[in-house]
């Protein structure tokens, strides 16, 4: 088990990581997630020791990382699969690491069977692709067949075929019991790989839980409304105080459940296509925790469809709004409540 | 210990620029004493003389190879970033630092030696060739020369390695390891001998380098010994510092 507890790491006047805690558990995957230049790579590397926090502490089972002997075989890291000699071949690049704690050739051998990089295990890195340099720099996480892994963007440069297996295989890691910490940006990997996250910002612990708790907390939730009577339908829900956005043969209710939109059709006659509950994914509640703590922003592009807003989740293509109608139960049509995204009946 | 000697050994002769330089390191001074061996004009030459200008001249080259190899020792595991992976292997630097001045510095003396004696054997088969004679051992003083030589092999090395430590990139290491000795102290020896001569006896790698000189100790420089062991002080004195920054510095 991973723990940190108050670190503080600042280079000059700058604050890289401000007082973290957090907790990594043996048997999952933790995501650490944070915008760029929030603290993650420090982070990783104070707890490695190849940084010196100016406080705190990050302990594995309680020692920290300068007290374990043969740390290879306790905790494997990835930092940056650039960290290779161009001219040193693969397998005498993992020889020295493993001659460095004691670790037989043969399980050099092994684990670049096991990252799949025998055939140019004498080749040089420097001809490798960035693919394969991750894949070497797991092969060396893996040397000493650690309890704890921590991945620095491991997935960065591997195909999909690759990226798949880097999902399925820190997952079967953690299914054997060993804590598996890990920071990406691919999101949509992180939600289907991590059983926890930590998300930081500016060096700050924004949040740590698990992931569906955290896209149940922070991400946008919504009903699709597909009906012959939408127009009608969306005066009526809107009627009832939600806001609504439209398509061109469905709506798109918020602040509204599906239970209650299902009774109010029911209730007119309306005839009901879909009525699907929606939500947003782990980026859209990413996005929406981090977006004040965005160290680097970006513009908006003139003419781009699509653009993640600094502040706010991402956004679609606003939809166009459906003609107004009136009601037809004959109550006045209350004054549309602001919503971050509804193309409000007019 | 030994495994972070084992693994230091592995690092040094599996890059190919360190190969380059071991050969070129070998290779170098083994072409210029051959052509001295071939065409110089020994007649009235002593032993001590023809062993000084066929061997141990051009094995300067050696030297200065054996700085820049100890510059790479570690400079280059700042320049590619592989010394984080070495720090996660080994947390405890002062064992990877003790691990790469073992390496480094037996690396330079056997570098040295090999050399010394590579081109004493191939000059001497020529020279008998050339029926003129000379010898490692007679006079005493081309054997201590040779000792002189090799030491300052591992010295350079060793300074090499401690420059490379402080400035952490080869690129601005290198000329340091190069320039200091052969341009900037005999610049600063000719501006303090408009002063005093005796001044000049505190240049610590041009007292250095005077460890493989045969003959006379010149006027007011240092001797053989207390030379060799002033330059060794100093070189020391670079390491330790470059050991603290390498302790003290965010990998």
């Amino acid at each position: 088990m991973i723990q940190v507890r108050g670190l503080v790491k600042r280079f000059g006047s700058r604050v890289a990581v401000d007082g973290l805690d957090f907790d990594v558990e043996p048997g999952r995957v933790t995501g650490f997630l944070g915008p760029n230049g929030s603290g993650k790579s420090t982070t990783m590397r104070c707890m490695l020791a190849l940084d010196h926090p100016q406080s705190g502490t990050a302990t594995f089972d309680g020692r920290s990382y300068r007290a374990l002997s043969k740390p290879l075989h306790e905790v494997g890291s990835l930092l940056d699969a650039g960290y290779v000699h161009p001219t040193r071949k693969a397998r005498l690049h993992l020889a020295a690491l493993a001659a460095s704690n004691g670790i037989s050739r043969s399980r050099v051998d092994e684990v670049l069977a096991m990252v799949g990089l025998t055939d140019v295990a004498n080749h040089r890195p420097k001809a490798y692709s960035l693919g394969m340099r991750q894949r070497l720099g797991l092969a060396a996480a893996m040397l000493g067949d650690p309890k704890v892994l921590i991945l620095d963007e491991p997935a960065n440069g591997l195909d999909p075929e690759g990226i798949r297996w880097i999902r399925d295989f820190l997952s079967y890691l953690a299914s054997q019991g060993r804590s598996v910490f890990v920071s990406s940006h691919l999101l949509s990997e992180m939600a289907l790989m991590a059983d926890h996250l930590v998300v930081i910002g500016q060096g700050r612990l924004i949040e740590e839980g698990s992931v569906a708790g955290f896209v149940e907390r922070y991400a946008e939730r919504w009903v699709t409304v597909r009906s012959p009577e939408v127009a009608r339908l969306a005066g009526l829900v809107r009627g009832e105080g939600a806001d609504v956005s439209a398509g061109v043969d469905s709506i798109e209710v918020r602040g509204a459940g599906a239970a209650e939109i299902g009774e109010l059709a029911a209730k007119h006659g309306i005839v009901l296509h879909e009525l699907s509950p929606q939500s947003g994914s782990l980026e859209d509640a990413f996005l929406q925790l981090t977006g004040a703590s965005q160290e680097f922003r970006t513009v908006a592009v003139p003419g781009a469809l699509m653009m993640a807003r600094p502040g706010g989740p991402p956004t679609n293509p606003p939809l166009p709004p459906i003609p107004p109608t009136v009601p037809t139960s004959g109550a006045p049509l209350p004054p549309p409540r602001p919503g971050p995204d509804s193309g409000d009946l007019r | 210990m030994i495994d972070a000697i084992r693994s230091e050994w592995i690092k040094l002769r599996s890059a190919r620029s360190n190969v380059v330089l071991i050969v070129m390191a070998i290779v170098a001074p083994l072409v210029f004493s051959t052509l001295f061996a071939i065409f110089a004009h020994f007649q009235n030459s002593d032993s001590r003389e023809i062993f000084s200008n066929v061997v141990l001249g051009p094995n300067y080259l050696c030297v200065f190879f054996a700085g820049v190899i100890g510059v790479l020792g570690i400079g280059q595991e700042y320049r590619h970033n592989t010394i984080r992976a070495t720090f996660t292997a080994e947390p405890k630097r002062s064992r990877v630092l003790t691990a790469k001045v073992v390496v480094t510095v037996l690396f330079g003396l056997g570098i040295g030696l090999m050399s010394v004696l590579l081109d004493f054997g191939v000059s001497k088969t020529i020279l008998s060739a050339r029926d003129i004679s000379f010898s490692l051992t007679q006079p005493g003083e081309n054997l201590t020369a040779v000792i002189g030589q090799v030491v300052l092999c591992g010295l350079f090395t060793l300074a090499g390695f401690g420059i490379g430590a402080i400035i952490r990139q080869p690129a601005g290491a290198i000329p340091v390891i190069l320039l200091w000795p052969l341009i900037v102290e005999p610049l600063i020896g000719g501006l303090l001998s408009l002063i005093t001569d005796s001044a000049r006896k505190w240049l610590p790698f041009s007292e250095g380098l005077r460890l493989p000189l045969t003959g006379g100790d010149g006027i007011d420089r240092l001797s053989r010994l207390p030379a060799g062991l002033y330059f060794g002080a100093v070189v020391a004195a670079i390491v330790a510092l470059g050991w603290l920054l390498v302790e003290r510095r965010d990998a």
